[in-house]
């Protein structure tokens, strides 16, 4: 009797005093359910907080084949309401394992009354959905997000962390049935939901913009199309695209080669429009001044290299202007041997050339120039003229966005602030900007531009009716990959530009890549520009155009 | 009996090498013996209310619990239903805004772009400046 009241005594000791932590653990573990509550992405806005990219709670709806008791009949029933053909939700209804997804990304009201019919084997599944309501517009800059819902391009990479937030949890006891017991211990640790991104980009802007890249695109013989607007004196994104954008929606369906923002990450030689910095450079050092005249020949032979005039002609004088409104070649090769290639290298590295601007986006190239001290003959000659090095049409928009502000490079941004969670803002600090060249040079060279686009100059195709427009045209060989040589390698038509030429607002660059140098891109230029001054409520100065005199 | 026994000390000469009188015995008397139907019945009463409000108040606060958490799923359930139609309603207005949209609703309702605008500039001294040529929308 005494020996079993202690054995009985000795257990209680045990399971009370010595296990019963470990016990009373295992049981409130038992009872316990945590689950990981997830953190919304946030948004990414435009510059006047319309959406461009949300997330929302979507439906999916799946079958447990083995739970379905009439396939065929269960399928006719859905094939209506999801859309989808019969024979195929058969199939996947007679498949060998217990989960197909039947259709996703459907509203959740879809969802409901499919649940409604309360079909045998049928389930529904809570899917977060990224949603891009704008489709194309801006998608090579927003980017696109992956199966797991990280980004993976543009915007959506560059910020994934913002973005993504942190995923909470929410603990409680649960009873036998798995309902949660009313006053049971309860332990929540919120998710705290990603920040939104406002960009700098007009989805309006951005659509016209899209829309006459895609126009020139559907030509048949352009193979692609880049344009990009700043602001002249902010340097901040008003849009950037290529053409045959992608939707963002339906990314993992894309060609992958479409995925890419060519405007920031493709590299192209942009021509004579590169004159408008050897011009710069020239005048900044005092080589040479508008008026100065240069009887120019048709035709300019360096070692055993030759650079031609566009056109054949005789000598002609010149003026500076001239050759710049005229795009002479020679004359331009003319001023730059003059300069000199180590004061010709200086200024173009200064305007951007060969570094990356540091936008916001993933991907950027910093385009290519090598140090003066290695280019060839052929080189020191083409590289005045805009061949022989190569940047981004983001970078060809910042070389005119430095004349336009005065002299002043401000490395172009597309982030105009971030929105933490909480609601703290964080504006994005502009960059300090660049002198490159004085005031006075920079005025010098709005008024040369100028004199590009319209009467006696080559961008007739690129004046806007009542505004005062700065810009140059150009065209450049493309390299053929195949050969590594110019032949069969098509061309890039360029134009690069700001409006009002007297008081600079926007900026803006094109490039069209096609086999044949016959689509100038002025007249996109025109198009996109009339409509940014629009929209963008700019008046004109209601100054005259200046005379100018090219030839003396 | 501490009531005399207090009396006693009290009375006793500290220096005294007398010996102390001999105490009194305590007057005991017989108290009257406790009414056993009178005592115990209050109690039981007072045990057995307690007993019965503190059952009934359990049960009280218990179906105040139940019916609130009951309650409360209906909310956190008609909540989740005003979420998805907030969401659902959202969607549309985004899906609205977005330019195609926009673009392809206007072109539906007959408009077009407006085109190039011209500008009247009114000088200081009132003169007129047209800049750009006025045209109707379309026409360029």
């Amino acid at each position: 009797m005494a020996l079993l009241t202690a054995v009985i005594l000795g257990r209680l000791v045990l399971l009370q005093g010595l296990d019963g932590t470990a016990y009373a653990a295992a049981a409130s573990a038992d009872r316990l359910r945590e689950d990981v509550l997830a953190a919304t992405r946030g948004q990414i806005l435009d510059a006047n907080g319309n959406p461009l990219a949300y997330t929302a709670s979507a439906r999916k709806i799946y079958a447990d084949p083995s739970l379905v008791d009439d396939p065929v009949r269960t399928a006719t029933t859905l094939s209506g309401i999801l859309g989808a053909p019969v024979n195929e939700l058969v199939d996947k209804m007679q498949a060998d394992n217990r989960y197909q997804v039947l259709a996703d990304r459907l509203a959740p009201s879809l969802a409901a009354q499919v649940m409604e019919l309360d079909l045998a084997g049928i389930g529904v599944e809570v899917q977060p959905l990224r949603v891009y309501p704008a489709e194309s517009v801006g998608a090579a800059v927003v980017g696109f997000t992956g199966a797991d819902g990280s980004g993976l391009a543009g915007i959506e990479q560059a910020y994934d962390e913002l973005l993504t937030g942190t995923p909470g949890t929410a603990s409680y006891e649960v009873g036998r049935n798995g309902a949660v017991i009313p006053a049971g211990e309860r332990t929540d640790q919120p998710a705290i939901p990603g920040g939104s991104v406002q960009l700098t980009i007009d989805q309006d802007v951005q659509f016209h913009l899209q829309q006459q890249l895609d126009a020139q695109c559907a030509n048949g013989s352009t193979q692609n199309a880049q344009g990009v607007i700043l602001e002249a004196h902010t340097g901040r994104v008003l849009a950037m695209a290529i053409c045959g954008s992608f939707d963002p929606n339906t990314a993992n369906e894309a060609d992958p080669d479409t995925l890419g923002n060519g405007a920031i990450s493709g590299i192209l030689e942009s021509g004579s429009v590169a004159k408008a910095m050897t011009l710069s450079a020239a005048i900044e050092e005092g080589v040479v001044t508008p008026d100065d005249v240069r009887l120019t020949p048709d035709s300019i032979t360096v070692g055993n290299t030759t650079v031609r005039d566009a056109h054949p002609h005789n000598p002609i004088n010149y003026t500076v202007t001239g050759i710049l409104a005229k795009s002479s070649n020679v004359g331009t090769i003319g001023i730059a041997r003059e300069l000199g290639n180590d004061r010709l290298e200086q200024y173009l590295r200064a305007f951007g050339i060969g570094e990356p601007t540091g936008i916001e986006l993933p991907g950027e190239s910093p385009g290519i120039l090598v140090p003066h001290q290695e280019w060839s003959i052929a080189q020191s000659i083409n590289i005045p003229i805009g061949q022989g090095f190569a940047l981004t049409t983001l970078q060809m928009a910042s070389i005119y966005q430095t004349i336009a502000n005065g002299g002043v490079r401000i490395p172009p941004r597309i982030v105009d602030s971030t929105t933490a969670a909480d609601g703290t803002v964080t504006e994005s600090i502009q960059p300090d900007g660049v002198r490159v060249i004085s005031e006075e040079t920079a005025a010098t060279m709005a008024y040369m531009l100028e004199a590009v686009v319209g009467e006696g100059g080559t961008a007739l195709n690129a004046v806007i009716d009542g505004y005062r427009v700065a810009g140059k045209t150009g065209t450049a060989q493309r390299p053929n990959p195949a050969c590594s040589c110019y032949a069969g390698g098509g061309f890039w038509t360029t134009f690069a530009g700001f409006a009002p030429a007297d008081a600079p607002r926007y900026v803006m660059s094109v490039m069209l890549q096609r086999p044949d140098a016959g689509v100038p891109a002025g007249p996109v230029f025109k198009n996109v520009m009339t409509f940014v001054l629009a929209h963008q409520a700019v008046p004109p100065t209601g100054a005259a155009r200046p005379e100018f005199t090219l030839i003396v | 009996m501490a009531a005399a026994g207090t009396a006693r000390t009290g009375t006793a000469e500290p220096n005294s090498t007398r010996p102390a009188p001999r105490p009194q015995p305590p007057a005991l008397r017989l108290l009257p013996a406790p009414s056993p139907t009178l005592r115990r019945g209050p109690f039981i009463v007072l045990v057995l209310a307690l007993v019965i409000v503190g059952t009934i108040g359990l049960l009280v606060l218990n179906t105040i619990i139940a019916a609130d958490s009951f309650r409360a799923e209906q909310l956190v359930q008609r909540n989740a239903e005003l979420a998805v139609t907030e969401q659902e309603l959202q969607r549309q207005v985004a899906e609205g805004l977005a330019p195609e949209a926009l673009a392809a609703a206007a072109r539906e309702l007959g408009m077009i772009p407006a085109g190039q605008p011209a500008f009247v500039i009114i000088g200081p001294d009132g003169s007129i400046v047209i800049q750009g040529t006025p045209a109707p929308a379309g026409v360029r």
